[in-house]
């Protein structure tokens, strides 16, 4: 049944496919050594903003394409934190808001005019943020660790929902103590600290420096967090997360100090969160509750399920179609696109295919949410242990 | 090391979608070469946007267009586009409308800004009704030279922010909560007697922002606060908070929030019996609150900026926006500041525009100038501003109307 | 650190006495008390039953679903929201709304209920083959994040139908002061009479399905073994449609409930309660019948009676040992609720991991 419903779905021929093209530039790269392909990957996106329309001139990807690109990266960097506790440690955590907001706080309650905490002009202290953003990534973790702790004992669905709850009492609380926090007013006002200024901007003429040092500087925090991850992943700690997620009793009678584990996913998980949280700040300028809210969580989860588990360009993949797909669909370029299916509308002189995508755009959302599901439970692209232990699931079933 | 390599031909293949749709999109937005509202002095001139034959101005709307909160924004929206339609063409150029989605939403703001100032002929923007969203896109608008007219947001921060000048850049057509809220105390005490108020908000920076103001002078007036209680929007459910304000059976009970929340509170309240006044402000005072509160709205006090009911423009404006949007113009709050909103800008492009060789130049900055000087009779009142962009009281009216809810309409109060 | 379940001999008082302790704890802080008056504890507890029982309804759907599927089915939020919306169009389209005629009004209400549960119910048989069956052998997570798909797609669609305003439940079932019934002591409400009655009877129209019906059996036979359940002739399938029906029922019926109560309906009421509903049949013992029941009503009563005693509670003891005195004490406003909420949550959980009543111990398919 499940089969059936899989090779009827209009996406199975889309995966299908994209597994031929991936299969062949496998083949085609393969012999190239992984830190080239790393590095080359690494340039290609570097040089996104750079890339100039050799049609009409001036650069291809502008500023409302660097926003974007800019939000999912931030994504993907949180989603890669994620994948650490629920894809590699197997820990149910719909709490994740909690880890980003504590890194946004961080910096904002420092960097702020607005904020309680500080009373100096913070302008004078351009390096603060250089000296914040490690200290993200021990707060972060000792954040998680705390909040781990409580919840060692509770399995699956209970988890669940106490990390559930603990997103929301972050949440609660950053919007009603005010004055510990400056409360659903938020804070703002905080300047970009100045990014060390890349040579490359100069050669060509920019339109937004801000945005492009911001988004560049992402891609390479990015590549950093996936490298530390996929390190972990593949250290004695991995090992003894994956033994964790298979079966926890059996991994605790193997001799694996559960507790450590589970506390040290919380704990990097949760760095790699405040981290991105921090890094939201600084280039949101503000910091206002509304932005940490439940959905936020649900999004990362999300993302991370449908990319694949454990799995980070699946993460990546995610955080492009989730948080980038949608954004996108708001241009113009989008609307022209669907423009040109409003002959087949037979609404077409009152309704635009693109204003009604751009109000329905959750509908859709939702409806892709489960189709992506129902055709790839085990994600877009799960890493291929993954594949090998549901198939074997569902040939015994 | 990641063991999959299918991600890079993935990648790959989604970059090349992009920039497969990011060139062929991109063919006439480059012809115009001069006008790049983006640009800190790009392109020709000192941010001026230069029109071309055939081309229209373009006159940006930021507001949640989609989720929980549309009805908010489509109001905005639609009081823009009849205000549009109604002011017609400058100098034989169009003026187009442009909306994007900030979803009331901080990380929504940006990527809408952006999207907003993607457009070479943006000349303005209208919005954004939500505080968060305008305290983290003023930077952008500001080095973009682009004027923000704000129709919703009554925060007082947004105009007096920490650590800096206020912006330039942003104006509001809306009524602050410093001004509200003291109204507010005084309208308490002196009109309605009350000694001890109960105070209650919505969580959000609005109700905060404007409980805070109410609180502190309703005390310096003499009063007393007994509690002060907040709830989260969307909170349907108050019997818990109507018990301890008929514990505390306080003289008055103050709302500082939207509508939805505020209907089901005095509902609420009067179903437990509490049989004193109520006072709300310009969140609440819609035709919305009226519907869903019922007759449990009936004597309730609520405030509201400017003065409404004998302006000609205002009644013209109800009907207009009646039949252009299909429901009544105060079902959501806003709409006739949006329009006025609309207004100081066509006035503005009115008076800086020039045509050169064809083309309609509007220098930016003249342009923020000559907002900055609006001295106009709009829907909603009078309109000028002061020099932190907040609208100012016409010399010799109340900026502050209160009304009482009774028959299911609204009637005017005499207070100064 | 892992819990191993309770024996089953031990399960139910444990339960029981934590159930026990907790009510003893209100009661010795209302006799605290604050100078709020007995009144205050007891309206308050009023309003926390009343809310509680519909939380208790929802939470049922949850943790029957769960029991079967151990899946948690984040669209339930959802059923009760298509519910109050099915119960809105008889109400005002059917019976004429505002205008019908008084001796109409019972009738009408009870039409309303079998109305919303029957469109619960449908949509909940639609979403399961379609966004559920598929993913039952699927990984952990796959079956949330499409729920979870579901759920945006059908407050949005609802959103999108209603243009993301409010509607009006018509004001029929009498409500406002001196509609109560004088107990001396105390006053209830008749709608308070009215949630808090149904809800309780529908929970023990369950209980006694569950327990003595053919089909409550299955349920609990699949729900403590699928495998073995399929091989002794139940059909699986149908069971798990059975259940998830029972649930969505039971949700749309709280629907409308809500509706009568608290008249303004919209796309997205389902997610809030969906969420408190869900932390009430985690609290009670997710998989547990009563559990749901009984942590529903203690959601309701932590949210109003259990963060008014903190407050109290707080305030001597913090004049005690710091010297301070608060007005109000912790100063925790109503907008703090669904903090305490979650605290109490985290608080029995951390006692107690597998929820108050401990959980249906069944193992996985």
């Amino acid at each position: 049944m499940r089969n059936r419903l899989r090779n009827s779905v209009l996406l199975k021929p889309l995966a299908d496919g994209l597994s031929v093209v991936a299969e062949r530039s496998e083949r085609a790269y393969g012999s190239v050594p992984n830190t080239l392909r790393l590095l080359l990957l690494a340039a290609l996106l570097i040089g996104v903003p750079f890339y100039e329309d050799p049609v009409a001139g001036g650069v291809i990807f502008d500023d409302r394409w660097l926003s974007v690109f800019r939000l999912v990266g931030l994504y993907i960097m949180l989603g890669i934190g994620l994948n650490v506790v629920v894809g590699y440690a197997g820990l149910l955590d719909l709490g994740y808001v909690a880890f980003f907001a504590s890194g946004a706080y961080l910096y904002a309650l420092l960097a702020s005019p607005a904020s309680p905490a500080i009373d100096f002009p913070i302008d004078q202290v351009p390096w603060l943020f250089w000296v914040i953003l490690p200290s993200a990534l021990v707060v972060g973790a000792g954040i998680g660790v705390f909040l781990g702790i409580p919840v060692l004992p509770l399995r699956g669905d209970y988890l669940a929902i106490v990390t559930l709850g603990f997103g929301e009492i972050i949440r609660l609380f950053l919007v009603n103590k005010t004055d510990w926090t400056g409360g659903s007013q938020g804070l703002y006002g905080i300047k970009a600290p100045p990014l060390p200024d890349l040579p490359l901007i100069e050669v060509t003429e920019l339109k937004s420096t801000a945005l492009t040092e911001w988004y560049i500087f992402l891609i390479i925090g990015i590549f950093l967090v996936a490298f530390c991850a996929g390190r972990l992943r593949d250290s004695r700690i991995g090992r003894a997360w994956e033994a964790i997620r298979e079966d926890e009793e059996v991994a605790s009678a193997m001799g694996i100090d559960t507790v450590k584990y589970k506390l040290y996913a919380f704990a990097m998980g949760a760095a790699f969160g405040a981290l991105g949280g921090t890094l939201f700040a600084a280039f949101q300028g503000s910091a206002i509750p509304d932005s940490f809210d439940l959905l936020v969580s649900i999004n990362v989860v999300a993302i991370v399920v449908i990319g694949g588990m454990g799995s980070t360009p699946g993460v990546v993949l995610g955080a492009v179609i989730l948080i980038g797909i949608p954004d996108f669909l708001r241009f113009k370029e989008a609307s022209d696109l669907l423009g040109l299916l409003d002959p087949l509308v037979p609404f077409a002189d009152t309704h635009t295919w693109a204003e009604d995508l751009r109000q329905n755009r959750f509908i859709v959302f939702g409806a892709l949410l489960v189709l992506i599901m129902v055709s790839r439970p085990t994600g877009l692209i799960p890493s291929r242990r993954r594949k090998i232990e549901f198939a074997a699931a569902s040939e015994a079933s | 090391m990641p063991r999959s390599w299918k991600w890079l031909s993935l990648l790959a293949i989604v970059l090349l979608a992009f920039t497969a749709f990011a060139a062929c999109g991109d063919d006439d937005e480059e012809d115009t070469g001069d006008g790049e509202p983006t640009a800190t002095g790009d392109g020709g001139g000192e941010n001026v946007v230069v029109v071309e034959p055939g081309q229209k101005i373009q006159v940006g709307v930021t507001a949640v267009l989609a989720g929980d909160l549309e009805a908010l924004g489509a109001t905005v929206l639609a009081a823009t586009e009849l205000a549009a339609q109604q002011l017609g063409d400058i100098e034989g150029f169009e003026v187009e409308i442009v909306s994007a989605d900030d979803q009331c939403d901080a990380s929504g703001a940006i990527p809408a800004a952006q999207q907003l100032l993607a457009n070479e002929n943006l000349v303005a923007v209208i919005g954004s009704i939500c505080s968060g969203v305008n305290v983290t896109v003023q930077p952008t608008y500001e080095q973009a030279h682009i004027t923000q007219v704000s129709s919703g947001s009554t925060a007082v921060k947004v105009t007096y922010p920490e650590g800096r000048d206020p912006f330039d850049t942003f104006l509001r057509t809306v009524v602050h909560d410093g001004v509200q809220g003291v109204k507010q105390a005084e309208f308490a005490t002196e009109v309605l007697g009350a000694k001890t108020a109960f105070s209650a908000h919505d969580t959000d920076a609005y109700g905060t922002g404007l409980k805070d103001v109410f609180n502190a002078n309703f005390a310096e007036l003499g009063g007393e606060i007994v509690g002060t209680q907040g709830w989260e929007k969307q909170q349907t459910d108050f019997a818990a908070l109507v018990t301890s304000v008929t514990t505390a059976a306080p003289d008055l009970v103050y709302v500082a929030s939207f509508d939805p929340e505020a209907a089901a509170f005095i509902t609420q309240l009067r179903a437990a019996g509490y049989e004193g006044d109520f006072l709300a402000g310009d969140g609440v005072i819609t035709e919305q609150f009226l519907t869903l509160a019922g007759a449990d709205a009936e004597g309730a006090y609520l405030s509201k900026p400017a003065p409404i009911g004998e302006s000609e423009a205002l009644t013209k404006f109800q009907a207009d926006f009646e039949a252009y949007a299909g429901y009544p113009w105060d079902d959501q709050p806003y709409a006739a500041e949006s329009y006025d909103a609309y207004t100081a800008i066509f006035n503005a492009i009115v008076e800086v525009a020039e045509v050169v060789d064809g083309n309609l130049e509007i220098d930016l900055d003249a342009m923020n100038d000559a907002i900055h000087a609006s001295d106009f009779d709009g829907v909603v009142g009078h309109i000028a501003f002061d020099d932190h962009g907040d609208v100012v009281a016409a010399p010799g009216k109340p900026q502050i109307v209160f009304f009482k809810a009774e028959g299911g309409e609204y009637v005017p109060q005499e207070f100064e | 650190m892992s819990s191993t379940p309770a024996h089953p001999a031990v399960r139910v008082p444990a339960g029981w006495l934590l159930a026990g302790t907790l009510v003893a704890i209100f009661v010795i802080v209302a006799v605290i008390d604050d100078g709020k008056g007995w009144n205050f504890w007891i309206e308050q507890a009023r309003n926390g039953l009343t809310t509680g029982s519909l939380y208790a309804l929802i939470a049922l759907g949850y943790t029957m679903v769960y029991g079967v599927l151990r899946m948690i089915n984040f669209a339930h939020g959802e059923v009760f929201m298509i519910g109050a919306f099915a119960g809105w169009v008889v109400l005002t389209e059917v019976f004429g709304g505002d205008g019908m005629s008084d001796w109409l009004i019972a009738p009408a209400i009870v039409v309303a209920m079998l109305a919303a549960a029957l469109a619960s119910a449908s949509a909940v048989v639609v979403i399961e083959r379609f966004a559920y069956r598929p993913l039952r052998h699927a990984p952990r997570l796959a079956p949330l994040i499409s729920a979870i798909g579901v759920s945006i797609f059908l407050s949005n669609l609802f959103l999108r139908l209603t243009d993301a305003r409010f509607k009006q439940y018509p004001r029929i079932f009498p409500q406002g002061p001196g509609e109560s019934i004088d107990l001396g002591f105390t006053d209830i409400d008749y709608i308070q009479l009215f949630l808090v009655g149904s809800s309780i009877v529908m929970m023990l129209a369950l209980f006694l399905f569950v327990q003595r019906t053919r089909m409550g059996t299955s349920i609990r036979a699949v729900a403590e073994n699928q495998e073995v359940s399929s091989l002794m002739g139940i059909n699986v399938n149908q069971v798990i449609v059975v259940t998830f029906v029972i649930g969505a029922a039971l949700a749309g019926v709280a629907g409308v409930m809500y509706g009568l109560w608290l008249y303004n309906i919209k796309g997205t009421m389902g997610f809030l309660p969906g969420i408190k509903a869900f932390t009430a049949a985690v609290l009670g013992g997710i998989g547990n019948v009563p559990g749901a029941m009984a942590g529903g009503f203690l959601i309701g009563l932590a949210e109003s009676v259990g963060r008014e005693q903190l407050n109290t509670l707080f305030n001597p003891t913090l004049t005690w040992a710091f010297g301070w005195a608060g007005a109000d004490g912790l100063g925790l406003g109503n907008e703090w609720k669904d903090v305490v909420a979650f605290f109490v949550l985290i608080l029995v959980l951390l006692f107690r991991p597998t929820g108050i009543f401990g959980e249906v111990v069944g193992k996985r398919a």
